[in-house]
């Protein structure tokens, strides 16, 4: 232990400090041996910490996180986020955001009464900096207390007098001293936005939500409304963002953030938690979980996702990560005005939900069957047509007659007016020569052209191998390779099989070109001569599948 | 002090005696008054808001004490279930009780 703890006298101060004098010659603060303030240490890391320029007229703004009728769950939650984080907005870290100076009941490095004198300075304009409320709980109405001990208290007034002499200062009175002055009072969590579990059914302390208590009329300083942040607890990253934005308003640094009717960040709950729910497709094709621990969506065991104004389900609890239905939770409306009484009780499920769940049952009892159907043919590749090569797939078994002609009529509808001019089915009959396919049944085979068969009319026809073009050789391969085309080509595209310049998009070439010209599309003269025919080119330019006209098909040897 | 626990004492280090001690709980929030009349299973997320550093323990003993009440037991793997659960609590508000809320 050091000296200085030994010998400082820990009890309280009890004569006025001068004005201007730092706590630091008042060394009668528990834990705080440096006597340091919250405002010395923002000051020491504005000057220190190497940000150079930092836009707008502010250089730091103060915060007083009062915490009313609260569980400290919401000062929890915002520990926990990640953008930005609470150090981000600590250290000033964000360009445009002022360095935040927070006095709050658990962090702030003052105790005591040098804790709430900074309280008084603000309440006197002589902060040297505008300061900010977030208020966490909710508010009781103090006139119903007992003996005027404070259903919740703050601090205890006035400073610098004995115990016997004091008052202790309820967090509601803290609110009306400060909030004329404040540049923006934000309401942190459910209790503070709409009033919460202390003001639900039996309410003792006629606890009311901090839009209540400031009244309708309550404008900042700054000209704000008071802005809501609910959740039970809210989200983290919630707070940070709507304070980070709020922050960058009032340093002209940002537009004006857009808060819904009930004063919450539009661009955050504007969605329903179901909208962006995993458990959300089960809903629509009507599968529902009958006990907890499935995987499929909950709204019969009682959640009340589909009509609650929540984020969570998009932005994770902690980091993106997590949140209610994803670790297997229903939804019971926490960041709701009617929680908790309007959505209790928790495990019954909702009455609206006998029509929306009987609904979704009945379509997706059309939906399912057909959805597997088509999902089925998807999950096999175009060569696993007849003979399913994998030993997993063949486990599948293959098709039935009614599958085929499902899949036979999908497909007409899929491939009406559509570019790709040829079904799948179609395409997968011409691939390329040299490609190995699987047997084919008879009807099948009758249809297809012969590969060897129309590789010696391509010969006649003067149209070079692909074997010739595959190995870099003959005359066309070279030209491209000298820059024919007049664009650069990657020396690794001369490797593969290549089309002549001025060619059709053909039979032998034409993948390939598609391939190229996807890759680095061609530009300038060389790309107009390489779409032109050339004359005499007796092959049919445009036909997609490239096939040389007028040669007839030969069977193809059995056994291949 | 963290847990809405006003604590105040003038000890004089030297003659190693204490002057004056004094505590005060500065929060009153009714609870329960407000579980009263409520199906007894949401005393589980009710209960739960008493404190939001150590909010899994108090959803916890209130499904022992619906447990107690009603005369059932959770099957072995709810009851296993439930001890991780806790056990995850803890971990979680100790440290913020000890690094954070604690602060001396």
């Amino acid at each position: 232990m050091p000296d200085q703890m030994l010998t400082v006298p820990m009890m309280a101060r009890l004569d006025r400090p001068i004005e201007g004098e730092t706590s630091r010659t008042m060394p009668d603060q528990m834990g705080n041996v440096a006597g340091a303030t919250m405002d010395e240490l923002a000051d020491r890391l504005i000057e220190t910490g190497g940000r150079a320029f930092m836009p707008g007229p502010l250089k730091k703004i103060v915060v007083f996180w009062l915490s009313g009728m609260s569980c400290d769950g919401c000062s929890i939650s915002a520990l926990g986020a990640t953008e930005p984080s609470v150090e981000e907005l600590l250290t000033g870290a964000l360009p445009g955001i002022p360095t935040v100076v927070l006095h709050h009941y658990a962090t702030a490095m003052e105790s005591g009464d040098h804790f709430t004198r900074s309280f008084e300075l603000a309440e006197r304009g002589d902060l040297g900096a505008p300061y900010v409320i977030v208020y966490e709980g909710s508010i009781p109405d103090e006139n119903l207390t007992v003996e005027g001990e404070p259903w919740s208290a703050e601090g205890s007034l006035p400073l610098w007098v004995g115990s016997e002499e004091r008052r202790r200062v309820p967090t509601a009175e803290w609110v009306a001293r400060l909030a004329p002055r404040a540049a923006a009072v934000i309401a942190i969590g459910t209790c503070a936005t709409w009033g919460g579990i202390p003001a639900s059914y039996g309410n003792p302390t006629a606890s009311m939500s901090l839009m209540d208590f400031l009244g309708k009329d309550y404008r900042s300083a700054f000209g704000l409304p008071v802005i809501n942040v609910p959740g039970c607890a809210p989200l983290g990253d919630n707070f940070t963002e709507t304070v980070a934005v709020t922050l960058l308003f009032l340093n002209k640094q940002g537009p004006l953030p857009e808060f819904d009717e009930l004063g919450r960040p539009a661009w955050l709950f504007a969605d329903t938690v179901h909208r962006h729910c995993p458990r959300a497709g089960y809903y629509e094709e009507g599968t529902f979980a009958q006990e907890f621990g499935g995987k499929e969506c909950l709204v019969e065991l009682g959640c009340w996702g589909p009509v609650v104004n929540c984020n969570i389900t998009e932005r994770g609890a902690v980091g993106h990560m997590g949140g209610c239905m994803v670790a297997g939770g229903s939804c019971i409306g926490c960041t709701m005005p009617g929680f908790p009484d309007k959505f209790s009780p928790f495990y019954k499920r909702p009455p609206g939900a006998e029509v929306s769940a009987f609904t979704s049952r009945l379509t997706g009892s059309f939906i399912k069957p057909l959805r597997r159907i088509s999902q089925r043919e998807r999950n096999r590749t175009n060569l696993w047509r007849d003979k399913i090569p994998s030993g997993w797939a063949a486990e599948l078994g293959g098709p039935t007659l009614t599958h085929r002609v499902m899949e036979y009529f999908y497909e007409k509808v899929q491939y009406a007016a559509s570019e790709a001019s040829r079904s799948p089915e179609a395409r997968r009959r011409s691939t390329a020569a040299g490609t190995s396919l699987p047997p084919r049944p008879p009807t099948a085979r009758r249809t297809r052209t012969c590969r060897t068969r129309r590789a010696a009319v391509a010969r006649e026809r003067g149209l070079p191998r692909r074997r010739e073009l595959a190995l870099g050789g003959g005359a066309s391969s070279a030209r491209l390779r000298t820059g024919a085309l007049g664009n650069v080509l990657p020396e690794s595209a001369h490797r593969v099989r290549f089309p002549r310049p001025g060619a059709p998009q053909g039979r032998i070439g034409g993948r390939v070109q598609l391939r190229h010209a996807r890759a680095r599309p061609l530009a300038g003269r060389g790309a107009a001569q390489a779409q032109r025919p050339r004359q005499g080119d007796e092959r049919r330019p445009g036909h997609p599948g490239g096939r040389v006209a007028g040669v007839p098909c030969r069977r193809r040897p059995q056994g291949r | 002090m963290g847990g809405s626990l006003a604590f105040h004492a003038v000890v004089d280090l030297k003659a190693g005696k204490v002057h004056e001690a004094n505590s005060v709980a500065s929060l009153f929030r009714g609870y329960e008054v407000i579980l009263k009349g409520r199906d007894p299973r949401d005393a589980m997320f009710i209960s739960s808001r008493v404190c939001g550093v150590c909010g899994g323990v108090h959803s916890v003993t209130s499904s022992l004490a619906i447990e107690m009440a009603f005369g059932i037991a959770p099957p072995p793997m709810g009851l296993a279930l439930r001890n991780i659960q806790l056990a995850l609590d803890f971990m979680l508000d100790n440290p913020l009780h000890l690094y954070i809320l604690a602060r001396a």
